[in-house]
């Protein structure tokens, strides 16, 4: 999932990389002064937003008060978001001169086993990421390695910021073992969403508008497979983004109330509920009918990506991280749309996470500015940046200006989901077995080798026992 | 002590012994000393920490529990432990031994027959072995796509209803990951069996042509043995490669369809740096997969010996 996820924006990186340069090359004298400039906005507002907490009777730590300190934080942030990031670490360093902030970048793959051993030591990172779910953030609670937020979650307001439901991603209970529950751990600052992109000129060509309820998106792929079109594009060699596309349908089968059930481990909810058997079906008869690319078990994801991009396919499902890429090698050709609902109108819902989410360190000198940088790190300021840069921030920000083109269409399908808190976990937050139990058997359920009602009870099966070993 | 009474030589060769023994005692430890420093921390202290683990239960951050026994008995019963080792055994098959079959056959005909341009040929059947696993990973995966090389080769000369999803089809995926794991070690074995069968003497030959024997007669009755000693090293060699797969499956199918190749190797990687992390649970694997290994090479080595 966040690995695998990750694997495919690194095959991004190649196109991101030679953006990066270019956007270095160019203009860095802009840049150094565009930054200046929102700095001193953004310093402004935080002084604002620091009486206004005040005044409500919460008491907010002043950065400028620490005295000569230097602030640690890790990230493993890649490609343009690490240029956010580190745009806005080191905007808070100019606003407030008198703290150093280091960021220590580690690569994606090995930052899990680096970090615990980071957080372990005695020269522990102040803030760092961690990862959504049982694989990290999990076990460093667990271990007591991390902060619980709630004093500065009550001071700074984050706990209003986002939507109850989807706020269940950053909470774990103070021993570690229950996701979803307890306190805040970690405050989110972006995020990505799973849907649809589309092929307008295909799209229009089969005399179809963008589909408004699931029946249509059917109806759609009928209608592409006898214009001998490739109804859906993508690539499962890798085996999870079958389940990404499971996502794209249990998100209206199953509903929200399963999948957070499923994954915070909540009385009731199962894998192998009729809802999530549902999916299972659609999604193995959606192979049946042929509506998906010849031979897609066997292609790289990374392969149906290129093939989409040069414009083979009238539907690829995927996430958010895909946007730039397509909007490379199709420019306005593409659009993107989250599932439709069963009845138009009716709210959609969408397979989403928040991200990484800022942590603090429990070994700490400074929690005080150690909660103001995290606040600095994801305040509407940065939430407006990350979408003025055609990134998805965790945050519903009115007046930002977004980008044009498919960027648009992403944000604007993100920021409804946040209004109607109708963002779900992935399914594989729920316990670590995605790997071993769930990918391999959503393949087989795609492939019409294991009948859904009995893959589906064995990944219930492997998350029952999960829970039964957390005690 | 006896002293040099006679002065008739014997004593000195009395006495030689000591210091002999000494020095014969000493130098050659002297000699694997520096392997055996790098050896030490870097094999056998990881190695033997790796038993230690596999008794507790840990996630490799919060303190560990003693489970005795249980991640083996665990790992016995995981049926995707099972299919992990059921399918090494038959990429054993295809990286192990086939690559040996093919080397061969290349090595005695390039013996036999001299072409202008062996070297280069080769050199170039060598070259996959000095490629990293990754980079073979990468470009046969593009080479078996779907409408990648193989299958637009095989249309092109209407052979197209072989053409197959090779990677994504639960029948064809392993054998198909084996072919590619095959040309990769081919090399090593050609190598090994060029440089061995010139130590085969020219005479042997003869006199089995005078016999009568044919090629292939004198194929099993002089080559084959001749090369008894790089066989055993390279099937050694090649089902250690095969039996611990990693690199390929990785980059190719990450263990499926389904779970059609999945291999031990993964649920190493998985459960000690991966999402699902059960450190001693990883370390149980790693160590019945060693065990494998020791055998299977203990194994090779009898019939090495035996036939020699």
């Amino acid at each position: 999932m966040r690995t695998t996820r990750q694997g495919m924006r690194a095959t991004a990186l190649i196109a991101t990389a030679a953006l990066f340069v270019a956007a270095c090359g160019s203009s860095d004298a802009d840049d150094s002064a565009a930054d200046s400039a929102t700095a001193a906005d953004t310093g402004a507002d935080t002084a604002a937003e620091t009486d206004t907490a005040a005044a409500s009777g919460g008491s907010v730590y002043d950065p400028a008060s620490a005295g000569d300190v230097s602030l640690d934080v890790w990230t493993a942030e890649s490609g343009k978001r690490l240029e956010l990031v580190q745009q806005r670490a080191d905007a808070f360093g100019e606003a407030y001169p008198n703290v150093t902030v280091n960021l220590t970048v580690r690569d994606f793959g090995s930052y899990p086993a680096q970090l615990k051993l980071a957080l372990d030591s005695d020269e522990a990172p102040d803030v760092a990421i961690g990862n959504i779910g049982y694989s990290l953030d999990g076990p460093l609670i667990q271990a007591g390695l991390l902060q619980e937020l709630t004093p500065w979650a009550e001071a700074y307001g984050w706990e209003a910021r986002y939507p109850a439901e989807v706020q269940r991603q950053l909470r774990f209970t103070t021993d570690g073992t229950q996701f979803g529950s307890g306190p805040m751990f970690g405050v989110p600052y972006a995020s990505d969403v799973i849907g649809w992109f589309y092929n307008k000129e295909k799209l229009a060509a089969l005399e179809l508008e963008v589909p408004q309820t699931f029946a249509e998106l059917e109806a759609a792929f009928g209608t592409a497979k006898e214009a001998d079109e490739i109804p859906i594009m993508f690539g499962n060699v890798e085996q999870w983004p079958g389940l990404h596309v499971f996502f794209t349908v249990s998100s209206n089968t199953a509903g929200a109330a399963e999948t957070n059930g499923i994954v915070f481990g909540d009385e009731g909810a199962s894998w192998a509920s009729d809802g999530m058997v549902a999916a299972g079906e659609k999604v193995a008869e959606w192979a049946e009918l042929g509506y998906y690319v010849d031979g897609f078990n066997g292609l790289a994801p990374s392969d149906a990506g290129i093939r989409f991009g040069q414009g083979e396919g009238v539907f690829a499902p995927g996430g958010s991280w895909g946007v730039g890429d397509f909007a490379a090698s199709m420019g306005d050709n593409v659009g993107f749309f989250i599932t439709p609902p069963n009845e138009a109108g009716q709210p959609r819902a969408a397979t989403g996470s928040f991200g990484y989410g800022w942590h603090m360190s429990s070994k700490t000198d400074t929690p005080d500015l150690a909660a103001a940088f995290i606040d600095w790190m994801t305040n509407e300021d940065t939430a407006r940046i990350f979408i003025e840069e055609g990134d998805l921030a965790a945050l519903q920000v009115e007046d930002a200006e977004m980008p044009a083109g498919v960027a648009q269409d992403v944000q604007t399908a993100f920021q409804e989901l946040l209004a109607s808190d109708s963002l779900l976990p992935y399914l594989d937050f729920g316990d670590p077995n995605g790997g071993e139990v769930v990918y391999p058997t959503i393949q087989e359920i795609i492939s019409g080798d294991t009948p859904p009602a009995e893959g589906l009870a064995r990944i219930e099966a492997a998350r029952q026992e999960f829970l039964a070993s957390k005690g | 002590m006896p002293t040099d009474a006679g002065g008739d030589g014997a004593t000195p060769r009395a006495v030689a012994p000591t210091p002999t023994v000494y020095g014969r005692g000493l130098t050659p430890y002297l000699y694997v000393l520096p392997a055996f420093l790098v050896f030490v921390p870097f094999v056998i202290v990881p190695f033997l920490r790796a038993i230690q683990l596999s008794f507790f239960e840990w996630d490799g951050l919060n303190p560990r529990e003693w489970v005795g026994l249980r991640n083996y008995t665990d790992a016995l019963v995981d049926p995707l432990v099972r299919t992990s080792f059921s399918n090494a055994f038959e990429l054993v098959v295809f990286i192990g031994i086939l690559p040996v079959c093919i080397g061969l056959v290349l090595s005695s005909m390039s013996a036999s027959v001299r072409v202008p341009g062996d070297t280069a040929f080769r050199t170039m059947i060598f070259m996959p072995q000095v490629i990293a696993g990754v980079v073979v990973g990468v470009t046969w995966r593009w080479i078996v796509a779907p409408d990648g090389p193989l299958n637009e080769a095989l249309r092109a000369v209407g052979l197209g209803r072989f053409a197959k999803t090779w990677l994504g089809d639960s029948t064809w995926a392993l054998p198909t990951i084996g072919m590619i794991g095959a040309w990769a070690t081919t090399g090593l074995c050609l190598a090994l069996f060029n440089a061995a069968i010139q130590q085969i003497p020219e005479s042997l030959y003869e006199a089995a042509a005078v016999d009568g024997a044919g090629r292939i007669r004198s194929f099993f009755a002089v080559t084959l043995p001749g090369l008894r000693g790089p066989i055993a090293v390279a099937l050694t060699l090649t089902v250690i490669g095969a039996l611990r797969t990693f690199d390929l499956i990785f980059i190719t199918t990450k263990g499926g369809p389904g779970t059609s190749t999945y291999v031990p190797g993964m649920l190493i990687y998985n459960r000690a740096f991966g999402t699902n992390v059960n450190v001693g649970s990883s370390a149980a694997i790693a160590i019945l997969l060693s065990i494998v290994v020791f055998a299977v090479t203990l194994i090779i080595r009898r019939i090495g010996e035996r036939r020699s």
